[in-house]
């Protein structure tokens, strides 16, 4: 039991257990990590990621937590626990006075986060999502050196959330403050996360850079596979409603989103494969690659492994369009794909 | 109203009061602790503690007056101590009244403590509060009512206390003869007149005191319902 940790200077790494009452280790968790920017702690639910931040956050009293390089972690819970007999502003101001410095104004940061005319109100009657706003923000202005952020936005909708997470993400940067955010969305985490530990039966079972570990996931999903093309911004078409990407090189459209997108995610499904240069038409996606492999699905469909430069398309196509085509590996084709939820895991 | 009943209402709300206020002290740690601790002989303790609530107070009287009696350790250290038995005194019916109404303290305290949410417990810990400040700031005004309802029950009970303040106080007015024995002397003296005043006065509070405690307790439901 315990908890131990190595500094360096980009870098900090825990180790610790936490015994069930049956003396067996709940959770038995190392993981190195980087000290700044917005990390993800993915797993599925009983993985015991409410439990390593509650342990973080120095709340499991069987847990002991030692020599961190953060002695103020901060943390936002499933519940947003707003106290009710305090007003809005109370809350925040409460959470000021224990604060070892100003963060922030209280009307700057509740401007940030959409709740400024809530400030003089009640608690009571406040939605789920205007509670839990607060209650980011209240965790916030009371300047921790790491923010602990347990579904916080879970009960937001999906533009609210979208909101919440590019403001964390900015007020990560501005304030230095790193975040370990846990979410089931993985779509959600590879958009607003640098790195990402991945949790399962108390363990971390692979921690790495964002990009890595949404391909590693990938991998282990039963359900059907994706691909994870790194794209820059290039452009919006506002007057179509589209975004124009950058894919090594190759021009990709998706339709506009509400921040630029760094990973853009395409089901292996919905990508058709030619041999030859297709005609134009309405699927404005089309880029050029080469086969590097062909896996096996299932008795009827085969996975195409098509290399764009440095990275990797999958394909599933049937074994009758394989035997058609007369697919070989080093075979240049043109992938065509049309890109509906570029930011999620929607077949 | 006869001197002596007045003499009797006075010492019925003196020990109503002090009772109330001891137990209050006492009560809120007791229950403060006990709703955080988890151990096997947890429900002992709470029997234990709850016993009043079914014990016949002739049965803790009893006990209570050998207890106090200066042939008993203790009841003999406290003469001792005072110089005067406790038996047969205002202290000796305080004490048996404290005992008598704990339950009435410790339970609703209890119930608030166990039912409040641990969210506000742990986010004020996140915040940097410690065990006091946490208490203070956050416990006791979110358990206000359940306070004021531990108050007001302990001291409407102690106010219709019979058996236990007749078993270890006798009947001296001035000393240990509160309201409802004072009630009894003046039914065995068959002085009706009397008997119906503090009778239908008992009453009358006891009912006024229930109408707060449960206009309070609805606002409690509202506070985090």
């Amino acid at each position: 039991m315990g908890l131990t940790m190595s500094e360096t200077a980009h870098s900090w790494a825990f180790k610790s257990k936490l015994p069930d009452s049956d003396g067996n280790a709940r959770i038995d968790a190392e993981a190195e990590l980087p000290v700044s920017g917005i990390i993800g702690l993915y797993g599925e639910s009983g993985a015991g990621k409410t439990t390593l931040l509650r342990i973080l956050a120095g709340l499991e009293s069987n847990a002991n937590l030692t020599d961190i390089p953060f002695k103020r972690a901060g943390m936002v819970f499933q519940q947003a626990g707003l106290f009710p007999h305090l007003s809005v502003k109370q809350n925040l101001q409460l959470a000021a006075s224990y604060a070892p410095h100003e963060v922030m104004d209280i009307g700057e940061l509740s401007q940030k986060l959409g709740f400024s005319h809530l400030i003089e109100r009640d608690c009571n009657g406040l939605s789920g999502g205007e509670q839990q706003r607060i209650a980011i923000a209240r965790a916030i202005i009371n300047a921790p050196d790491l923010l602990l952020l347990d579904e916080a936005v879970s009960a937001l909708d999906q533009t609210s959330r979208i909101n919440i997470l590019n403001v964390l993400v900015e007020l990560s940067q501005t304030l230095s403050l790193p975040m370990i955010m846990v979410s089931h969305q993985l779509a959600e985490l590879s958009q607003y996360c640098d790195y990402l530990m991945h949790m399962q039966a108390g363990k971390i079972v692979a921690h790495g850079h964002i990009q890595q570990m949404v391909q590693q996931l990938n991998i282990s999903r039963s359900s059907g596979a994706f691909s994870h093309l790194q794209c820059q911004f290039k452009l919006q078409h506002s007057q179509y409603g589209m975004d124009e990407y950058d894919v090594e090189g190759q021009a990709l459209f998706t339709a506009s989103q509400n921040k630029p997108l760094n990973i853009i995610n395409v089901a292996a499904s919905r990508v058709s494969i030619s041999t030859s240069q297709p005609a134009q038409g309405s699927m404005l996606n089309c880029l050029t690659a080469t086969l590097s492999a062909i896996e096996n699905v299932d008795q009827y469909k085969r996975r195409l492994v098509l290399q764009i430069g440095q990275q990797q398309l999958l394909a599933d196509i049937s074994v009758y369009s394989l035997e058609i085509l007369q697919l070989q590996i080093g075979m240049p084709l043109w992938a065509q794909f049309k890109l509906h939820n570029p930011s999620q895991f929607i077949d | 109203m006869a001197a002596t009943d007045i003499t009797a209402l006075w010492l019925t709300l003196k020990l109503a009061f002090i009772t109330s206020c001891i137990l209050l002290v006492i009560g809120t740690p007791l229950a403060w602790w006990l709703s955080g601790w988890q151990s096997r002989f947890k429900p002992l303790v709470l029997a234990i503690v709850a016993l009043p609530l079914v014990l016949p107070p002739t049965v803790l009287g009893f006990y209570l007056l050998i207890a106090f009696s200066p042939q008993s350790e203790f009841g003999a250290l406290w003469q001792n101590i005072t110089g005067k038995q406790l038996a047969f005194s205002f202290y000796g019916i305080l004490l048996g009244s404290i005992l008598y109404s704990l339950p009435f303290m410790l339970q609703p305290l209890y119930a608030a403590f166990s039912q409040l949410p641990k969210t506000y417990l742990d986010v004020a810990h996140t915040l940097g509060m410690g065990k006091v400040a946490r208490f203070c700031k956050i416990v006791v005004p979110l358990t206000k009512a359940s306070f004021i309802s531990a108050f007001g029950l302990c001291f409407a009970h102690t106010l219709g206390e019979f058996g236990v303040v007749l078993m270890i106080g006798g009947n001296i007015p001035g000393e240990t003869q509160v309201l409802s024995i004072a009630l009894f002397d003046h039914v065995e003296s068959m002085q009706y007149q009397q008997a119906h005043v503090l009778a239908a006065g008992l009453l009358v509070l006891s009912f006024v005191l229930l109408v707060v405690l449960y206009r309070q307790h609805g606002k409690k439901a509202q506070l985090w319902g």
